[in-house]
């Protein structure tokens, strides 16, 4: 398909489930209802469906877009957003809260959310300092370092937080179980604004750089030799996705398979170029997450299910059509 | 520093490529060095030596793509650690010896992606681009593969390939790994003419390498494409000098430790292997 038609298919498939999504839920909305001002409706859709609609565009589209970026760095098809351990780190933070502080709120957010984003970030720092300091005994291929890192890092938090599972009481341990499956569920618009910053900051970052992480594609020497500043464009891109990433895990937990598959979906679309991919891997994972999100919240009507199920069962299988359906290029 | 470097330097022209006191350890054993090395504009030279020697090591220090545990290297007497990658690579084209196999992109997608350093930071390709990848192309004689991915092409090919993307950077100094490696016959041919002729077309305004490094096994490729050759053995220099002198039989011998024999002068002289 044209790359260009791709895009824009990408573009009013975003739009239109930006437009239904808030609509469908466990009480279906008409958007006459809307606009003719029912408070029951209005409410329903401002206060609930539309923030949390709005949330999963932006949460899928920064998971997706987190997801190349990783692939692309080290060069690693299994790569996603929570390889580096921000996922497990915040997770950590998260579970340290409900275990200890389960009750207490403060600057507007949750605690559990801010432990999380203050558990991403620190196990991204070690993760990168250890990793660093790897890469720079092997010279300037410090992607296995940082990735082996990254790994140990993660084990490391997942057997501190079955500790915590252990010792706290049932109640603490269903709070642990149901913020690491993910969620959406939102009330207002902080989250959704929340996130958008970082979206936006990680879009600049990738798009500025897409030549660069082109080059990347021919492996590490040759764009080296052909002018990018590999060890730094890597450590300084890893910084921009894990900020964004640990944002976005404090607000919505980790939302697992958006980020590990829909770039490679959206490269059957649309190529490997990233001048292609990442506006693609913004629209693309956006609108998945969402649609995920819907279904999500009417299949069980009126109980939801947790979106991370949903994203892995709808996508698992749609992936594996895609990979026997075109073999690769 | 050996007297050959020394004679050129008291001549009073300037190395191109210098390096100083050059090492490089790899789980605390020095691969490569200490070694003094110099590069003369214009000049074409061969590394030869056995493998393990620390030929491709040097290589890619001399390009930058791998970060020295100790010394120097000097580009035109500035230190290239501290040079931007992106004005090292308009000055030196590096063409490993594993050119990359899995490139998703197309011939011409990834030769346009060699303009790279003649970009600004933010921009993609630029008007004239085009046209310099349909010249590589052309002098390369891959036409007919432009819309190929890399990944569908044969390693001939793909060799054939990195000579044209070495040519759309368009830096003067080449620095090349074992570029007939696994070739067969043809293509040998084919990629060693390419190089000769490049080399002697080079002049200041053209694409090719006016100063060309080559690092190989290919003793027939060194005498035919080196003025100079230098012999490395456990990541030293044993060996300096015009390339007759060193790809002597007796010469060889030490260096291999195998009986050599050879015949004809200068670009027609041609080595063997006694079996």
């Amino acid at each position: 398909m044209n790359k260009r038609r791709a895009l824009l298919l990408l573009a009013l498939l975003w739009l239109a489930v930006a437009l239904l999504a808030p609509l469908v839920g466990s009480r279906p909305l008409s958007l006459a209802d809307v606009l003719h001002g029912d408070p029951a409706a209005v409410a329903i859709f401002w206060q609930l469906r539309a923030p949390r609609v709005l949330l999963a565009l932006l949460a899928g589209g920064l998971l997706a877009l987190c997801g190349l970026s990783l692939q692309t760095l080290f060069g690693n098809a299994l790569a996603e957003p929570y390889t580096l351990g921000v996922a497990s780190g915040a997770s950590l933070g998260a579970a340290l809260v409900f275990t200890f502080a389960p009750r207490i709120t403060s600057l507007g957010l949750p605690l559990a959310a801010l432990a999380a984003f203050g558990g991403a970030l620190a196990a991204t720092a070690v993760v990168v300092a250890l990793g660093r300091s790897r890469g720079a005994a092997s010279g300037m291929s410090g992607g296995a370092g940082l990735l082996l890192a990254g790994v140990a890092v993660a084990l490391l938090c997942q057997a501190a937080i079955l500790l915590l599972q252990y010792l706290t009481d049932a109640a603490g341990t269903l709070r642990m179980v149901r913020w690491m499956m993910g969620g959406l569920a939102v009330v207002g618009w902080r989250e959704p604004l929340w996130l958008l910053p970082w979206l936006v900051a990680a879009v600049a970052a990738h798009a500025a750089r897409r030549w660069d992480l082109d080059l990347l594609l021919a492996g590490e020497e040759v764009a080296a030799s052909r002018g990018v500043a590999v060890a730094r464009l890597r450590l300084a891109l890893l910084v921009v996705d894990s900020l964004a990433v640990a944002a976005l895990v404090s607000v919505v937990g980790p939302v697992g398979f958006v980020g590990l598959m829909v770039p490679h979906m959206l490269r059957r679309l649309v190529g490997w170029e990233h001048g292609a991919l990442v506006p693609a891997c913004v629209l693309g994972g956006g609108a998945f997450l969402a649609l995920c999100d819907a279904g999500a919240r009417t299949a069980l009507r009126p109980a939801e299910l947790p979106v991370g199920v949903v994203t892995a069962l709808l996508g698992g299988p749609f992936f594996l059509w895609l990979l026997r359906a075109r073999p690769r290029a | 520093m050996n007297p050959y470097a020394t004679a050129a330097l008291a001549g009073g022209e300037r190395p191109l490529l210098a390096a100083r006191g050059l090492v490089r350890r790899e789980s605390g054993r020095a691969v490569l060095g200490p070694l003094d090395f110099e590069l003369r504009a214009g000049e074409s030279l061969a590394v030869v030596g056995p493998n393990g020697a620390g030929k491709s090591t040097l290589l890619r220090l001399l390009a930058g793509v791998l970060v020295p545990s100790g010394g120097t290297v000097a580009l035109d007497g500035r230190d290239l650690a501290a040079m931007p990658r992106r004005e090292a690579a308009r000055r030196l084209v590096y063409l490993p010896q594993h050119p990359p196999v899995d490139v998703p992109l197309t011939v011409e997608r990834y030769l346009l992606l060699a303009r790279f350093p003649h970009r600004g930071s933010w921009r993609g390709p630029a008007d004239g681009d085009a046209e310099v990848v349909d010249a590589a192309l052309a002098a390369t004689d891959l036409a007919a593969l432009r819309a190929r991915p890399l990944s569908a092409l044969s390693g001939g090919e793909r060799q054939l390939v990195q000579l044209a993307g070495a040519l759309v950077q368009g830096g003067d100094t080449w620095l090349v790994d074992e570029p007939t490696a696994h070739l067969d016959p043809a293509h040998q041919r084919r990629v060693a003419r390419l190089l000769a002729e490049l080399h002697g077309l080079a002049d200041a305004a053209a694409a090719g390498p006016r100063t060309l490094l080559l690092a190989t096994h290919d003793l027939n490729l060194a005498a035919v494409l080196a003025a100079r050759v230098v012999a490395l053995v456990d990541g030293r220099v044993a060996a300096d000098g015009p390339a007759d002198e060193v790809l002597a039989p007796e010469r060889l011998e030490e260096l291999y430790g195998a009986p050599f024999r050879a015949a004809g002068v200068g670009p027609e002289r041609r080595l063997w292997i006694e079996l």
